[in-house]
Formats: C-alpha cells, sequence, structure tokens
C-alpha cells in the first residue's frame, strides 16, 4: 500500500511515464474495441423500438437464432466434456506424443476458419473420404447441420482445454491424493475435489468458446451454403442482411449476439472475484 | 501339528503392524528405493530419518498406495498390501503441505473421508465433533484453509486422516513447512495426542531432533538404503555407519590413519580403530559436546591446539579450535565451564566417544565398530 504511494507520488521520475503507458494502453483498447461497441449500440438505437419488432418477426430472423442456439449449445457440451477430458490427461500423465497433443490442440487456433471449412467439404463433399459412409446411408453432412456442428467444435476446441491445463498443473495432485487415501474412488475424488478446483478455470473455457461459436461465421459459410431460412445462422444472417441494405436488422441481431457473449464474460469475472480463490 | 506350523502361528502372535521386505523402487535409472527392509511395532511411532532424495517418502507412498514399488512386499497388520489400491488400503495419510480440500471448510474436510464412504450424516457429524475437539479447533469448524495458520491448518489435516480410524497413521514430513516455533509446539502437541491415541504411526523427516523425541524407533536412510534400524539412544550413541554418526547430531570428522587400533592425525592419536588394518584411512566422528577444552592436558592422549574463533550462543559456547595437523574441531562448552577461554588461547582438546570408520566409500567393513 505504502508502495503504491509512493509511486504515485511527484516526486518519482518514473510517474510520468507510467501515466503515459497506461494512457496508450486505455487508449488502443478504447478505439480498437469499444469504439465499434458503441457504434453499433448507437446505430442500433437510431434504427428505434419499430425496428425491433420488424427484425424479430421475421420467420428467417427467429430460424437463424434458434441454429446459432442448437449449434452452440452442441458445441459448449461437448468441447466441455471432451475439454476436460483432454486438459486432464495433458496435465496428469506423462505419455510419449504429449507434446504433439499439446501442440495440436492450439491448431484450430492458428487456421483460419475458412480453412477449416474447406478441409470439412473436402472430407465430408462430393469424392471426400468420409462421403460415401454418410451417403449410403442417407445421412445430408454437408449443406447441413452436421457439419456445422463439426467445423463450429473444431474452431471451439482449444478454449476449455487452455483454461483448464494450467489450473490443473496449479492445484498439483496433493488434494486428489488426499482424497484417495481417504477412500474417494476416482469418480468421487474427480467430482467432489478436481472440479470444484477448476471450476472458474472451466466456467471461464466455456465462456470463450460460448462466444466464439456464437460468434463463427468463415467455416459455418463454407460448409452450410448459407441457405435462407434453412442453413443460415445468426452470423450469416448478419452477412447477408448487410449486403441486402437491411442494415438496422443487421445491427440489431449483431448487437444481441456482442451482448450474450460480453454478459458471459462479465458474469463470470465478477463471479470469480466475489468467490475470491475457493 | 509340525514344528514348521508352531513356529508359523508363533510368527503370527508377534506380528509387527508394519512389516516392509526388500522394497525396490526404481525411477528411471534412479534407484529411490533400494532392497529396504524394515518392521514397525503396533501403537509406536516409527520415525524414517535421512535428508532430502533418501528414499524416505517413496517408502511412506509405496506403503499409502500412491506409488508402486519394483519389487518387495508390504504387510501392514498382517495384510500382505501389494497390488492393492490406495482406497482399499484404509490408511491415514497426512501430507507435507496439508493437501487440505481449499473450496471446503474444516468441517467439510474432515467429515470427507467418512461422506464418500456413506456413513450416516448423525454419525458423521458426531465423528467430526469428536476430533475437531480432539486437535482443539473448536470455533473454526465453518472456517477455509485459507483462512487458518499453518499449524492450524495441519491439525485439520490429522483429523481429517483420522476421521476414518485407520488402521495406520503415515506422517510425511507433517511439520515441513512451518516455521521452527510452531514446528516445536506441533511436535510436543502430536506426542501428547499419540500417547492418548495409541495409532501405530510411521514418521518421515529430515529433522534428526524430531526423530528422536516422537519415535519409540528410528530408520535412517540413505540413497535409497536402510543405514541402521534401532532407538533414539542407540542410533545417536552406537552408530553403525559413518553415514548415521554424521547426519544423526551434528559431528567433527577428524581424518586420520589407522596405526595399532588407534587413529594417528599429524603428531596425535586417539583411540577406537582396532577394527581397522594398521595404514587404513580412518575418519574419528565425535560430536561437539563430547570435545573437552582446558588449559592443561588431561591425559597423554590431549591434543594441543588454538582457539581460533568462539561465538556465544547464550548456555554454550562454539568454539573452533586448529589442531597442530591444521584440521579444525568444533567443541560445545557450557558456558559455566569456559574457565575465561578467549580467542587466540593456546588450549589442550580431547577428543572423547570418538567413533572411528573407514571413510565413506572405501571398502566397507562388516566389523565397523564403535569406540
Amino acid at each position: 500500500m505504502s508502495a503504491r504511494v509512493e509511486s504515485t507520488s511527484p516526486r518519482d521520475p518514473g510517474a510520468l511515464v507510467r501515466t503515459l503507458l497506461i494512457l496508450l494502453a486505455v487508449g488502443y483498447v478504447g478505439i480498437l474495441v469499444l469504439a465499434p461497441l458503441g457504434g453499433i449500440v448507437w446505430a442500433t438505437a437510431r434504427a428505434g423500438w419499430s425496428n425491433v419488432s420488424t427484425t424479430l418477426n421475421q420467420p428467417d430472423v427467429r430460424h437463424a437464432y434458434w441454429l446459432t442456439g442448437v449449434i452452440t449449445l452442441i458445441t459448449v457440451v461437448v468441447t466441455t466434456a471432451f475439454g476436460v477430458l483432454t486438459a486432464w490427461v495433458l496435465a496428469r500423465h506423462h505419455f510419449r506424443g504429449r507434446g504433439l497433443l499439446n501442440a495440436v490442440v492450439d491448431l484450430p487456433m492458428a487456421v483460419s476458419p475458412v480453412i477449416v471449412g474447406l478441409m470439412c467439404v473436402l472430407l465430408f463433399g462430393r469424392g471426400g473420404w468420409f462421403e460415401p459412409f454418410f451417403a449410403s446411408r442417407g445421412i445430408q453432412v454437408i449443406f447441413a447441420l452436421p457439419a456445422m456442428i463439426l467445423v463450429t467444435i473444431f474452431i471451439c476446441i482449444p478454449f476449455v482445454i487452455r483454461e483448464v491445463v494450467p489450473v490443473l498443473h496449479e492445484i498439483g495432485v496433493d488434494e486428489e491424493e488426499a482424497a484417495k487415501t481417504l477412500g474417494a474412488s476416482s469418480l468421487q475424488t474427480f467430482v467432489r475435489v478436481t472440479l470444484p478446483s477448476i471450476r472458474w478455470g472451466l466456467m471461464y473455457g466455456v465462456a470463450l468458446s460460448t462466444a466464439r461459436a456464437l460468434g463463427e461465421i468463415g467455416a459455418v459459410l463454407i460448409v452450410s451454403g448459407a441457405i435462407q431460412g434453412q442453413t443460415e445462422t445468426a452470423t450469416l444472417y448478419i452477412f447477408r442482411a448487410f449486403e441486402e441494405r437491411q442494415e438496422p436488422s443487421a445491427y440489431l441481431v449483431a448487437l444481441s449476439l456482442a451482448a450474450i457473449s460480453i454478459f458471459l464474460l462479465v458474469t463470470i469475472e465478477t463471479l470469480k472475484k466475489h468467490k475470491a480463490r475457493r | 501339528m509340525s514344528p514348521v506350523d508352531e513356529r508359523a502361528l508363533a510368527e503370527i502372535g508377534r506380528q509387527p503392524a508394519v512389516r516392509v521386505e526388500h522394497l525396490t523402487k526404481t525411477f528411471g535409472s534412479f534407484a529411490a528405493v533400494n532392497d529396504v527392509s524394515f518392521e514397525a511395532q503396533e501403537g509406536k511411532i516409527t520415525a524414517l530419518l535421512g535428508p532430502s532424495g533418501s528414499g524416505k517418502s517413496t517408502v511412506l507412498r509405496i506403503l499409502a498406495g500412491l506409488e508402486h514399488s519394483d519389487s518387495g512386499r508390504v504387510w501392514i497388520m498382517g495384510e500382505q498390501l501389494d497390488g492393492r489400491s490406495v482406497q482399499e488400503r484404509q490408511l491415514g495419510f497426512v501430507f507435507q503441505h496439508y493437501a487440505l480440500f481449499r473450496h471446503m471448510t474444516v468441517r467439510q474436510n474432515i467429515a470427507f473421508g467418512l461422506a464418500v464412504r456413506k456413513e450416516a450424516r448423525a454419525e458423521q457429524t458426531k465423528r467430526v465433533d469428536e476430533l475437531v475437539a480432539l486437535v482443539q479447533l473448536k470455533g473454526l469448524e465453518d472456517r477455509y484453509p485459507d483462512q487458518l495458520s499453518g499449524g492450524q491448518r495441519q491439525r485439520v489435516a490429522l483429523a481429517r486422516a483420522l476421521a476414518p480410524r485407520p488402521k495406520l497413521l503415515l506422517l510425511d514430513e507433517p511439520f515441513g513447512a512451518l516455521d521452527a516455533r510452531v514446528r516445536q509446539e506441533l511436535r510436543k502437541w502430536l506426542d501428547q495426542l499419540h500417547r492418548e491415541l495409541g495409532i501405530t504411526s510411521l514418521l518421515v523427516t529430515h529433522d534428526q531432533e524430531e526423530a528422536l523425541e516422537l519415535a519409540h524407533e528410528v530408520i535412517v536412510m540413505n540413497q535409497g538404503r536402510v543405514e541402521q534400524i534401532g532407538s533414539s539412544t542407540e542410533v545417536y550413541n552406537t552408530p553403525l555407519t559413518p553415514f548415521v554418526a554424521g547426519f544423526v547430531g551434528a559431528a567433527n570428522v577428524i581424518r586420520g590413519v589407522a596405526i595399532n587400533g588407534r587413529v594417528q592425525f599429524g603428531e596425535q592419536f586417539l583411540g577406537g580403530a582396532q577394527h581397522l588394518d594398521d595404514g587404513a584411512a580412518a575418519h574419528a566422528y565425535v560430536r561437539p559436546h563430547d570435545v573437552w577444552v582446558g588449559r592443561e592436558s588431561r591425559n597423554g592422549s590431549s591434543s594441543p591446539g588454538r582457539i581460533e574463533r568462539m561465538s556465544d550462543l547464550g548456555w554454550v559456547t562454539k568454539l573452533q579450535v586448529r589442531l597442530p595437523d591444521d584440521q579444525l574441531v568444533i567443541a560445545d562448552i557450557p558456558n559455566d565451564r569456559l574457565q575465561g577461554l578467549q580467542t587466540g588461547d593456546a588450549v589442550f582438546v580431547d577428543l572423547r566417544k570418538a567413533k572411528v570408520f573407514e571413510p565413506p566409500g572405501a571398502a566397507r567393513s562388516d566389523e565397523l565398530s564403535v569406540a
């Protein structure tokens, strides 16, 4: 406390540099993040209430929301379950190829979603490796929900894993070992000891994953064909509405998606701080 | 009944609480535990004492089932445990860094072992209350671990380990993370608790004072092997190996050569090397409190020397005395027996109760003996 008071004293020659750096950081984030957000809010507000009801009453818009919801829900469930499992394996076990697995987990972050979409088309599209298998069973993968879910899952793989692995490392194995010496089975140990310890990291990962799934467009655009009222997600709707000069509707849907993501992140940050480290 | 059976029956009658035979565990090419065998008596505290890396914690973790030995066998209360899971063994384990469940209260921590066994709520509450009283934490039941001091946390850990009534309590450096004063306090308290409960306990520690004070029997380990097993008195006064002589209690090492059953260093001699061949290198271990320093030679064996440094520790003064052959000896002299000695004084030094060994690393003789 006293150190902080000292550092802001006018006699401190470093104070000016520090103030400059702070202003720079605030300006950078403010201009690049907050300004566009403010722009959308302002544009939506200017369009007025009538825009809200006309937009939300369009069947296409409702279907787009529903589709985005379904894709996000399935993606989050899958990436959470397998993310925790993979994080566990990466943090607690040493095996041949662990380094490789660790690197591969980050791949979806490094690859452009458009490329992800193309890879999916290559595998499941006409002449793709897996196409005969699904075609013979009458399952439409590409230009349909399955491919859209698949690419979204692919893109969201890293979030839960990257949030949970460091927490698992940090908490160590002591508590888990203690639980076992007290007679807890592996499942009891996981549910009663490990899960509560990683829950904040996990929830943050889930929130990031949700936000990413809600906002995904590139890969989904390629594998879905963006068929209006059928394979058009909320982001794809925004894209089309903008093209068709229905900007107010585009702004409204965009704002709603942004609001959900921001709400999620802020809520979790707040809860995390409130509950301290427990 | 054949005589063999009778012997087997007699064996069962005086079975030790813990029996470990030829335990070996390697990590890669490092032999953490190397052919370790020992027994621990029921109702007593047995200490595994050694420096870090001596394998003592690994032995404890193998007993608990947290590590698996490469070979060797373990019996606890007559039951062979190899191949049993951690959970099946039902032993209490206290970790150095407490390993309390940080998201649970004191009460929930202590009840954990009962809750996972699905004991009745009322039973759990009763047992937790008992233990909270036992470890003197009344009033703190609803605190979280990060609201407790180190000493309090370790007491919660102990209560948690005791709650399911384990047959054996394993303590892995339980006071290692605490500061000196709290260590002392908890050590006394643990001694008291053990007298009340009489639970068979294995205590791993690198602190020789802790081992000597608490344990009925001390197993001294070094580099994965057992160096000596004995009571505190035996380990301290009759060390069987140079390692034990040097590790348990402080000791000066006087380097010399064995001649006619004595150790020659420079022009001086001291006794106790009857077991060494003439001309063999010899190390004599002498405890600082067994070094006598005075102005006159007490008998023929006293060696001249000069005081180089003195530091007063309040009740005792540490003297650094340079011997004629340039070796240094440290002597602890109670302040009331200093007789006005000063730095720089020429004195006589009497090295009493020396234990003579061949230097570590030299071919080990089986008849290491004691002066």
